[in-house]
């Protein structure tokens, strides 16, 4: 394949004036301005570009856009590296870098190319056959390096990301003709008007050619008022006619940190579709070779980039296209040998002067190993006809085209099988989307230009949209390959499904044709199957004696064609990478040593680590000064609801498994809160605030789904009952002092007498004021030790944080995290809903069976669990385990079983800790039957390793609850 | 995440300037009967409950107080003023009404002012064209991932009101999206 730049009016899109360089595999080339990285490689006569998947076959550029199988990069710019870059696609600019994927130590020279003397032994589903024997752990290495294509960065992404919303009348996709004549048409009759186009400029292949009508088009478009977005491909049709596109914003090579894709989220009230068509190849043996490519994509290298891809070519053609391509080439000074058509000659609708056709025959061999030297001629009748030796650079491969369904079938349009031009085509409209030009099957010029601006214009106007006129496509045979010819003919040239992988799927009964694509391979990976899945259906029906409309195609799912990552993240990095809330006072916290972590979708201290420390060290301190001093700790995450109304009492009753209606005004309960299922998904407390006014709080992660759930329940069920739910976690902070010393702390600062432990009980809830602060506080205890739990408006929190931190400071106390606050309360035996239960969990076992048994009253949850399956006496059941050895931890997460496995699970270790005040290990634990276990030795199993462990009472300290009262 | 993050800062950019407002207090209005309830706002402030997707601007009283009425839901708006007097009227209006509550979120759910002529362009990158509400309308929506009541003052200036826990992850979202402007 010898290529060269043609002289003008050949390069529309080039600009000559403008030379750029660039590197290709370490080599220093030289491309123009417009040249994308494939129409430089190729005029620079690079004709080997990379390996193929699985045999490491040698590839070359195949096609000229988005479909492109073969001529796949990784593009590199210092220690950026984006992998599995179509060359096709990608503009070149001054110091872009481009290497070639898929091969070791170099393209031309590849170790992975042994495979290929094992090919037979890799058929289809080799993998799912092969690798049990020893283990296959033992290939498991070996496989994960050979898999993939391009290496993915192993640095950070440096570039940005953002996306964009954006509402229009009327969404065109695609700037061809089609596109450009439905779009004029719509903003002519006043519809806001977006048009994408995929390319730097519309105008598709006609405008290549530099036909002044697509010119006089473009121009039109401008003054009727459509906006082009220009480098912006549509990858996605969602719900309600939301399409999702990636803008290209900066070259390939520019420096790091640059804003480099944008996303599209565009709502439309009507799409229009126009996405044109892809070329389908020839099968034929050796259809893989660098210097076989698409016709059409080496006619748009000629008409767009000046680049004449050979000297002497063949064309092997299925379609009248071919003839077209041919003519066209002929003009450029390429000398074409010969259309080798498969079709009959009444079925070719077409000619080109001067250029030799056999009809009825196609590519029986080609010649050469990396690249193109001939090939050889065999009619379709079979082999037994005398062959032709072709002398030729390039062969061109002309199988007719598939439309570019995607998107309407993405937006759940149903195709037909349009028979005499071997495609699928749309079967009518999808919702909200409506096909023109060549994805709708319509091939002549003037009728897509007819129809596309008729749908325009009805669409603009609210008038009925005309069918596509589907035609102009000449005859194609459905097969593309002729029966008999040995050798290698590739169907996915990306995968290496070759036509022997598809007969191989039919003989082991494969019919489905997503089932076939799994077992294959054929149609995955980064074209996602557009150059390769018609011919593997239509192959496929061959095989099993059914037509192609009875195979039927795969599923399109977005994307249309590859997204990087980072377009589909956007802002959603770093810092941003999900909403984390962060408490009133953080640079308080901040300021006093605060580790933070991530505790539901809150930013907290961990703990507040001395210089030195470590946070389990940190939190050990934390938790022994709590037990002996006191303690203060930043509760504001506390989930907190207001229930106002007078039917609240009855509503909470409802909503918890314990009785609230019967609490006084300052009376406080704990509940839990289940689901429909009876499952424990939060639990509380509850405190009377007046008659018809509770204060609840909630789990901190829990706050939302709970406030969603009352209000469900509200609105769905109890809609007799007059009650609000308003959530309050955020207008109050909660700071909890706690520890023996609590309200020797509170007082030295003032608090008043009321709140001592002699005049407000635990479990109580009194509000009063703190100076010109009025607060909420809350006698209940998450430490086990005499707590006050004070709310307070939230801007108040940094100065009271401030006056309680000097307070407890002289009686030894410390500021402490969460993590010190998890020991304490696995001390005492505290549930921790989420951590020590899960989705099976019930009240029954975690102790609250009799709290069911004892209320009369409905809620919810409550017809689950007298189900029988909720009283099974082998369910899982909260309990206390100490280590038999008094000093070994017991790992968290850990299954419990009598024997050593492999054996049955008996439950698992849920919370474990070292206690401080114990100086010994601390866990609990999901037992089977673990009630009635107290005192039972159990095997606690990890890693391997057996831990002996005995079940024992909880709670480990107090257990008669008097440190409660401080 | 820089903890200390100092949100109190305006941030700008060409066309645009965020800040966060802290002179508005804001109050949930609560209500089963909001034909009751609207006429005893009526009385208290002299304006009603908004329509659905709508806001009320009002004046109060002697010092002719600003205030705004927020529709959130058909049994909830937000009353936000820079004074207490407002608030305090309407708290008064419904002492002893059993249909309806007045629950004080002031310091919970924080305002951000965005205005400038790129304000749209802002609002646009920070959520979907869907949940921008118009110059007059006021609704809640999905913004940098979190939720969001958006007020449309003018089609160039817009109050975001957001919890507060929030405020730091939105600003974060505004800043970057500014950076790139």
């Amino acid at each position: 394949m010898s290529a060269w730049r043609l002289a003008e009016p050949f390069g529309t899109l080039i600009d000559r004036s403008q030379p750029i360089s660039f590197l290709f595999n370490g080599r220093s080339l030289t491309g123009l301005g417009g040249d994308t990285l494939a129409s430089a490689l190729l005029v620079n006569g690079v004709r080997l570009v990379g390996r193929s998947f699985k045999l490491h076959r040698p590839r070359g550029i195949f096609s000229c856009g988005i479909e492109e199988p073969t001529g796949i990069v990784d593009l590199l710019d210092g220690v950026r590296r984006t992998p599995n870059v179509r060359s096709t696609v990608v503009e070149i600019s001054p110091g872009l870098a481009a290497e070639s994927v898929n091969c070791w130590p170099s393209v031309r020279f590849d170790l992975g190319a042994l495979n290929g003397w094992f090919a037979p032994l890799l058929p289809a589903g080799f993998y799912y056959k092969t690798f049990k024997w020893p283990n296959w752990h033992l290939f498991e290495p070996t496989v994960r390096r050979m898999a993939g294509l391009g290496r993915a960065s192993l640095t950070t992404d440096q570039d940005r990301y953002e996306e964009v919303s954006t509402q229009v009348d009327l969404l065109v996709v695609g700037g061809g003709i089609a596109g450009l004549a439905a779009a004029i048409a719509s903003a002519e009759a006043g519809a806001r008007t977006t048009l994408l186009c995929a390319g730097a400029a519309p105008g598709g292949g006609l405008g290549a050619q530099g036909d002044p009508a697509v010119a006089e088009m473009i121009a039109k478009a401008g003054r009727a008022g459509v906006t082009v977005m220009p480098r912006t491909l549509a990858f996605g049709v969602y719900d309600h006619n939301l399409v999702c596109a990636s803008e290209q914003l900066a070259g390939a090579t520019r420096g790091p940190g640059v804003l480099r894709e944008r996303l599209w989220k565009i709502r439309a009230r009507s799409i229009i579709a126009a996405q044109g068509a892809f070329e389908r190849p020839m099968i034929f043996p050796g259809n893989d070779r660098p210097g076989v490519m698409l016709s059409g994509a080496v006619q748009r290298y000629a008409d767009a980039y000046g680049v004449a891809c050979g000297r002497r070519i063949v064309i092997a053609a299925n379609c009248d296209s071919a003839y077209r391509v041919a003519q066209r080439l002929r003009t450029a000074g390429i000398e074409v040998l010969a259309v080798l058509d498969r079709r009959p000659a009444s079925h070719i609708g077409t000619h080109a002067e001067g250029v030799r056709t056999l009809a009825s025959s196609g590519i029986g061999k080609v010649l050469g190993a990396s690249s193109v030297k001939g090939c050889l001629t065999v009619a379709a009748e079979g082999p037994s006809v005398r062959s032709e030796r072709l002398d030729c650079d390039l062969i061109l491969s002309a199988g007719g085209h598939a439309p570019a369904v995607h998107l309407h079938s993405q937006a759940g349009g149903k195709l037909r099988w349009e028979a005499e031009a071997s495609m699928f085509v749309p079967d009518g409209p999808a919702p909200g989307l409506y096909s023109v030009g060549a994805c709708a099957g319509v091939f002549s010029r003037q009728a897509a230009l007819e129809h596309a601006a008729d749908v325009g214009r009805s669409l603009a106007l609210g008038f009925t949209v005309p069918p596509a006129p589907v035609g102009g496509a000449g005859r194609s045979l459905a097969s593309t390959r002729i029966a008999g010819v040995r050798g290698k003919a590739f169907i996915d040239l990306q995968n290496d499904v070759a036509a022997t992988d598809i007969g191989l799927a039919a003989l082991e009964n494969y019919r489905s044709i997503e089932h076939l694509k799994r077992y294959t391979t054929t149609g995955m990976a980064t074209d996602q199957g557009k150059t390769s899945n018609v011919n593997a259906l239509v192959l496929m029906g061959e095989l099993t004696q059914r037509e192609p409309a009875q195979v039927g195609t795969t599923k399109f799912r977005p994307p249309f064609a590859p997204m990087t990552l980072g377009t589909l993240v956007g802002r959603r990095v770093g810092s941003l990478y999900r909403p984390l809330k962060h408490l009133p006072a953080v640079q308080w916290h901040a300021a006093h040593g605060a580790l933070f972590e991530h505790f539901g979708n809150w930013s907290r201290p961990a703990a507040y680590p001395l210089a030195g420390e470590s946070l389990n060290e940190a939190a050990q301190r934390e938790a022994r000064c709590v037990r002996q001093s006191v303690g203060l700790f930043d509760g504001s995450p506390l989930g907190k609801l207001e229930i106002w109304g007078p039917d609240a009492a009855q509503f909470l009753d409802l909503m918890y498994v314990g009785t609230m209606s019967t609490l006084r005004v300052g009376q406080a309960r704990y509940g839990l809160v289940l689901n429909a299922n009876g499952v424990v998904v939060d639990d509380g407390i509850v405190a009377r605030l007046g008659e018809g006014h509770f204060w609840v709080n909630t789990t901190s992660a829990g706050v939302e789904r709970t406030a969603a759930a009352f209000e469900e329940w509200l609105q769905c069920e109890f809609t007799n009952l007059k009650v609000f739910v308003t959530a309050v976690t955020a207008r109050f902070a909660n700071l909890t002092v706690s520890g023996p010393r609590a309200w020797e702390a509170l007082a030295a600062i003032g608090f008043d007498a009321a709140f001592s432990p002699q005049n407000m009980t635990h479990m109580s809830l009194r509000e009063g004021a703190f100076g010109a602060i009025p607060l909420r506080v809350l006698r209940a205890s998450f430490t086990g030790e005499l707590s006050y739990e004070i709310n307070l408006p939230v801007d108040e929190s940094g100065g009271l944080l401030e006056m309680l931190m000097a307070a407890i400071a002289p009686l030894g106390g410390c500021l402490y995290g969460i993590e010190a606050l998890e020991i304490l309360r696995t001390e005492k035996g505290y549930i921790h809903v989420g951590t020590d239960t899960d989705g099976t969990t019930l009240p029954g076992d975690i102790g609250f069976g009799r709290a069911i048994d004892g209320k009369r009253a409905n809620f919810v949850g409550r017809r689950s669990l007298l189900r029988p399956a909720a009283r099974d006496p082998q369910r899982l059941q909260l309990v206390a385990l100490s280590p038999a050895d008094g000093r070994t931890l017991l790992p968290c997460g850990a299954q419990i079983a009598a024997l050593n496995p492999p054996t049955a699970t008996e439950g698992h270790v849920t919370s474990s800790y070292w206690s401080p005040s114990l100086d010994a290990p601390v866990a609990l634990a999901m037992l089977a039957r673990g009630g009635e276990r107290q005192g039972e030795h159990v095997g606690v199993h990890h890693l391997g390793r057996r831990i002996d462990a005995v079940v024992v009472k909880a709670p480990f300290i107090d257990p008669q609850g008097e440190r409660l009262n401080g | 995440m820089d903890e200390r993050l100092d949100w109190e800062a305006a941030l700008a950019a060409t066309g645009v300037t965020v800040k966060v407002d802290r002179s508005v207090r804001l109050v949930a209005l609560r209500y089963f009967d909001a034909g009751g309830f609207g006429e005893r706002l009526r009385t208290a402030l002299g304006e009603g409950i908004p329509a659905p997707l709508g806001f009320n601007r009002g004046r109060y009283g002697a010092a002719e107080d600003p205030f705004m009425l927020v529709w959130r839901s058909p049994t909830e708006c937000w009353l936000l003023s820079a004074t207490a007097a407002p608030i305090e009227a309407i708290s008064r209006e419904i002492a002893g009404f059993g249909d309806a509550c007045l629950i004080d979120q002031t310091g919970g759910i924080l305002a951000l002012r965005v205005e400038g002529s790129r304000t749209l362009d802002l609002l646009h990158r920070l959520g979907s064209v869907d949940s921008v509400p118009r110059a007059g309308e006021a609704s809640t929506g999905r913004f940098a991932d979190i939720s969001v009541t958006a007020v449309g003052l003018a089609t160039t200036e817009f109050l975001m009101l957001v919890e507060r826990g929030h405020v730091v992850h939105l600003l974060g979202w505004i800043r970057e999206t500014l950076t790139d402007f």
